[in-house]
């Protein structure tokens, strides 16, 4: 029979992140309930009821996460979700670079954005070899821009560089 | 409405005789239901210039080929990395990708495959055999009733929420709350729309099944070399035929199944608005409510693919029952298919039965050739297709995170929709790590809107009146198997513990 007193103590539960969703819920539905208040009755009361009940089950959540913490299960630490590792920072720094492409999606262009975009998210990730990032990438981006811009003539944002190529070729 | 047995084989060979525009049909649907944002309805929509020069039953022929095999492309991303590429596939995810995980990603796609095919074949024969009898189906389908199958649906939330039904309930409610973003469907008035006329619409369901399924995989995906687990990859690196054929025995074991299921998504798909999306949950939840092993729901069980795949196959029989009944279509696909009849002079409705049954059988025949073709191409596809999975994830990631972004735009063309999907893709990862369902997320988001649309209607009906939900025998029959789904597992669950328990003590005794 093992010895109680010698077993190592459990590790807390980091329980920081799981409050994480329902703030986001009760955010919500707080900004909802104020959004809406001189609205008639019957335009926001489906959205009444549900966030009535989401705002009971979080805090009925959060009372129980609550009284883990103070039983000393838990703590409110995030564990291993912002945690200072590879995988976070690769993660953080795609999340990035989506959103630079994003935002400048209008002035460099969907396809050379593309291009770069995958460059540098492959990049991250690990691969060097410049003949696979440039070939992965051009092959990809050449794809999206014959498939969505030129046959079914999306209204992707062509960028500066693609509108100054076809003005100089007269297309 | 007579038909003889030779003049249906006469329409069959018809029918085969179309190959040349039933093929690229399949080609272009299978594509279109891979890529997430890209509908069937969308691509007709651009396609109705050519439709609408084609033949009539060319025209026919190609449409119905291409919606049908959209709904199985869809199921493929699904299945191969946890994305569903439509809609109706989101319910597919919940056992296809975990048997991908297994190594087992061909058996997957081919019980996806054949579910839609067998489950096609036969919501089409029994559409046809019984035409005019399903035609008053819709008839009978108020708000009323339109309301249980939508709350039906939405308990599927907590059949998800098993594993801890707090957090699940959460996921649930925070998608319906997602899902009331917009203006209201009576009086048109803005709510929560954080004052962005993007949202006016209500929250766009592609970028945030892309958001919260695709993105947030993709995060979750770069912790690891390739998507199969390390210790599967050479068990599906050296898969053989035998192994695709056993995707095949597993449907041919579980026919039933596929019946029922698809049988579900014919129903379904008659019913104005509820569309795939519902018939696969209503399926899958069924299909788990009525087996004999629902623990193992949600960890790679084969009939957790066959359930929502073989429903959102029977949904596309369903879907053209009312526009030839009644000339009213159900949703977006039957409006573009009733553009294209009524441009070429058929008048829709009771009469076309009496006047020209022939043609309404030719389509259904050509919905039976094209699940025939799609039945042939099932062993190749999958074999073939499933490899993509070895792929390593340093090459995936990237490729996923940047297609999809762009997939995010087509829907309606706004770059903010790219963005919203990056912030779905975060809240989704978010709600994965701390162990909050992004299925029962989507559910909300998806199902909210139609609850709300129905709800209003049917108190407007009642006049502010909630008893109006209990006041037709239909819909208070509905209602009782919502409250049998909710409290049946629960008896199981009673039921298998009292057994477990008199057996244990059997035994210390």
């Amino acid at each position: 029979m093992s010895n109680p007193d010698l077993e190592e103590p459990q590790p807390r539960q980091a329980l920081g992140a799981d409050f994480i969703i329902p703030a986001l819920g009760c955010g919500l539905t707080a900004y909802y309930l104020i959004s809406t208040v001189d609205l008639v009755w019957e335009a926001k009361a489906t959205g009444i009821c549900i966030g009535l009940v989401l705002l009971a089950l979080c805090v009925a959540h959060l009372v129980r996460l609550g009284l883990k913490i103070r039983s000393g299960e838990a703590d409110w630490s995030t564990g291993a979700l912002f945690a200072n590792d590879a995988f976070n920072r690769q993660r953080l720094g795609l999340t990035l670079m989506v959103l630079v492409y994003v935002v400048t999606i209008y002035w460099v262009g969907a396809t050379v954005g593309l291009f770069l975009l995958l460059i540098g998210c492959m990049r991250l990730l690990g691969v060097t070899r410049l003949r696979t990032l440039l070939g992965v990438s051009f092959v990809s981006a050449a794809f999206v821009h014959l498939s969505l811009i030129t046959l079914l003539d999306s209204k992707l944002p062509r960028g500066v560089l693609i509108d100054l190529l076809s003005k100089a070729s007269g297309a | 409405m007579d038909v003889s047995t030779a003049q249906l084989a006469e329409l069959f060979v018809r029918s085969l005789g179309l190959w040349w525009v039933i093929l690229p049909g399949m080609l272009l649907g299978t594509i279109v239901g891979i890529l997430p944002g890209f509908s069937a309805q969308n691509t007709l929509i651009i396609l109705l210039p050519l439709t609408l020069y084609m033949e009539i039953e060319s025209g026919m022929a190609f449409m119905i080929s291409l919606y049908c095999t959209t709904q199985l492309g869809g199921g493929i991303p699904a299945i191969l990395f946890n994305m569903p590429g439509e809609g109706g596939a989101v319910a597919t995810t919940l056992d296809g990708y975990p048997m991908t995980k297994k190594g087992q990603a061909q058996q997957a796609l081919v019980l996806c495959f054949a579910a839609s095919a067998f489950g096609g074949l036969v919501t089409t024969v029994a559409t046809m055999a019984a035409l005019p009898l399903l035609a008053q189906l819709g008839l009978y389908f108020r708000s009323v009733e339109m309301v249980v199958v939508i709350v039906f649906g939405l308990t599927l939330i907590a059949a998800i929420a098993a594993q801890d039904l707090m957090k699940g309930l959460i996921a649930g409610f925070f998608g319906l709350m997602i899902g009331t973003i917009g203006v209201d469907p009576v009086f048109g008035t803005p709510r929560a729309t954080f004052g962005l006329l993007e949202l006016y619409d209500g929250v766009p369901l592609i970028p945030a099944l892309i958001g919260l399924f695709a993105i947030s995989e993709a995060f979750v995906m770069l912790e690891s070399e390739t998507i199969v687990r390390n210790e599967d990859l050479s068990k599906a690196k050296n898969a053989r035929w035998a192994d695709t054929l056993e995707g095949l025995w597993l449907t041919g074991r579980y026919w039933w199944q596929t019946v029922w299921t698809s049988l579900i998504g014919l129903v379904i798909g008659i019913l104005p608005g509820a569309g795939s999306t519902v018939a696969a949950f209503l399926a899958y939840h069924y299909s788990k409510l009525l087996s004999k092993t629902p623990e193992l729901y949600g960890t790679g069980h084969p009939p957790g693919v066959i359930a929502p795949e073989s429903a959102n196959n029977g949904v596309t029989s369903g879907t053209l029952v009312p526009v030839f009944a009644l000339g009213i279509p159900g949703g977006t696909t039957g409006a573009i298919m009733t553009i294209v009849l009524t441009y070429h002079g058929i008048v829709l409705g009771p009469r076309l039965f009496i006047e020209r049954p022939e043609f309404v059988y030719s389509v259904y025949m050509q919905m039976l050739v094209c699940y025939i073709f799609m039945a042939l191409m099932i062993l190749p596809l999958a074999r073939y297709m499933s490899r993509v999975v070895w792929i390593p994830t340093r090459f995936l990631v990237p490729l996923i995170l940047s297609l999809v972004t762009i997939a995010a735009f087509s829907e309606r063309e706004y770059v903010f929709d790219m963005g919203l999907a990056l912030g779905f893709g975060v809240i989704g990862y978010i709600a994965r790590k701390t162990g909050y369902e992004v299925t029962a997320i989507l559910i909300g988001v998806l199902m909210g809107p139609l609850f709300e649309q129905y709800f209003l209607r049917a108190l407007r009906v009642g006049q502010g009146d909630p008893s109006i939900l209990f006041s037709s025998t239909l819909g208070n029959v509905l209602w009782a198997m919502v409250v049998l789904a909710l409290v049946l597992p629960w008896l199981r669950s009673r039921r298998r513990q009292g057994v477990l328990a008199q057996t244990v003590r059997a035994g210390h005794e």
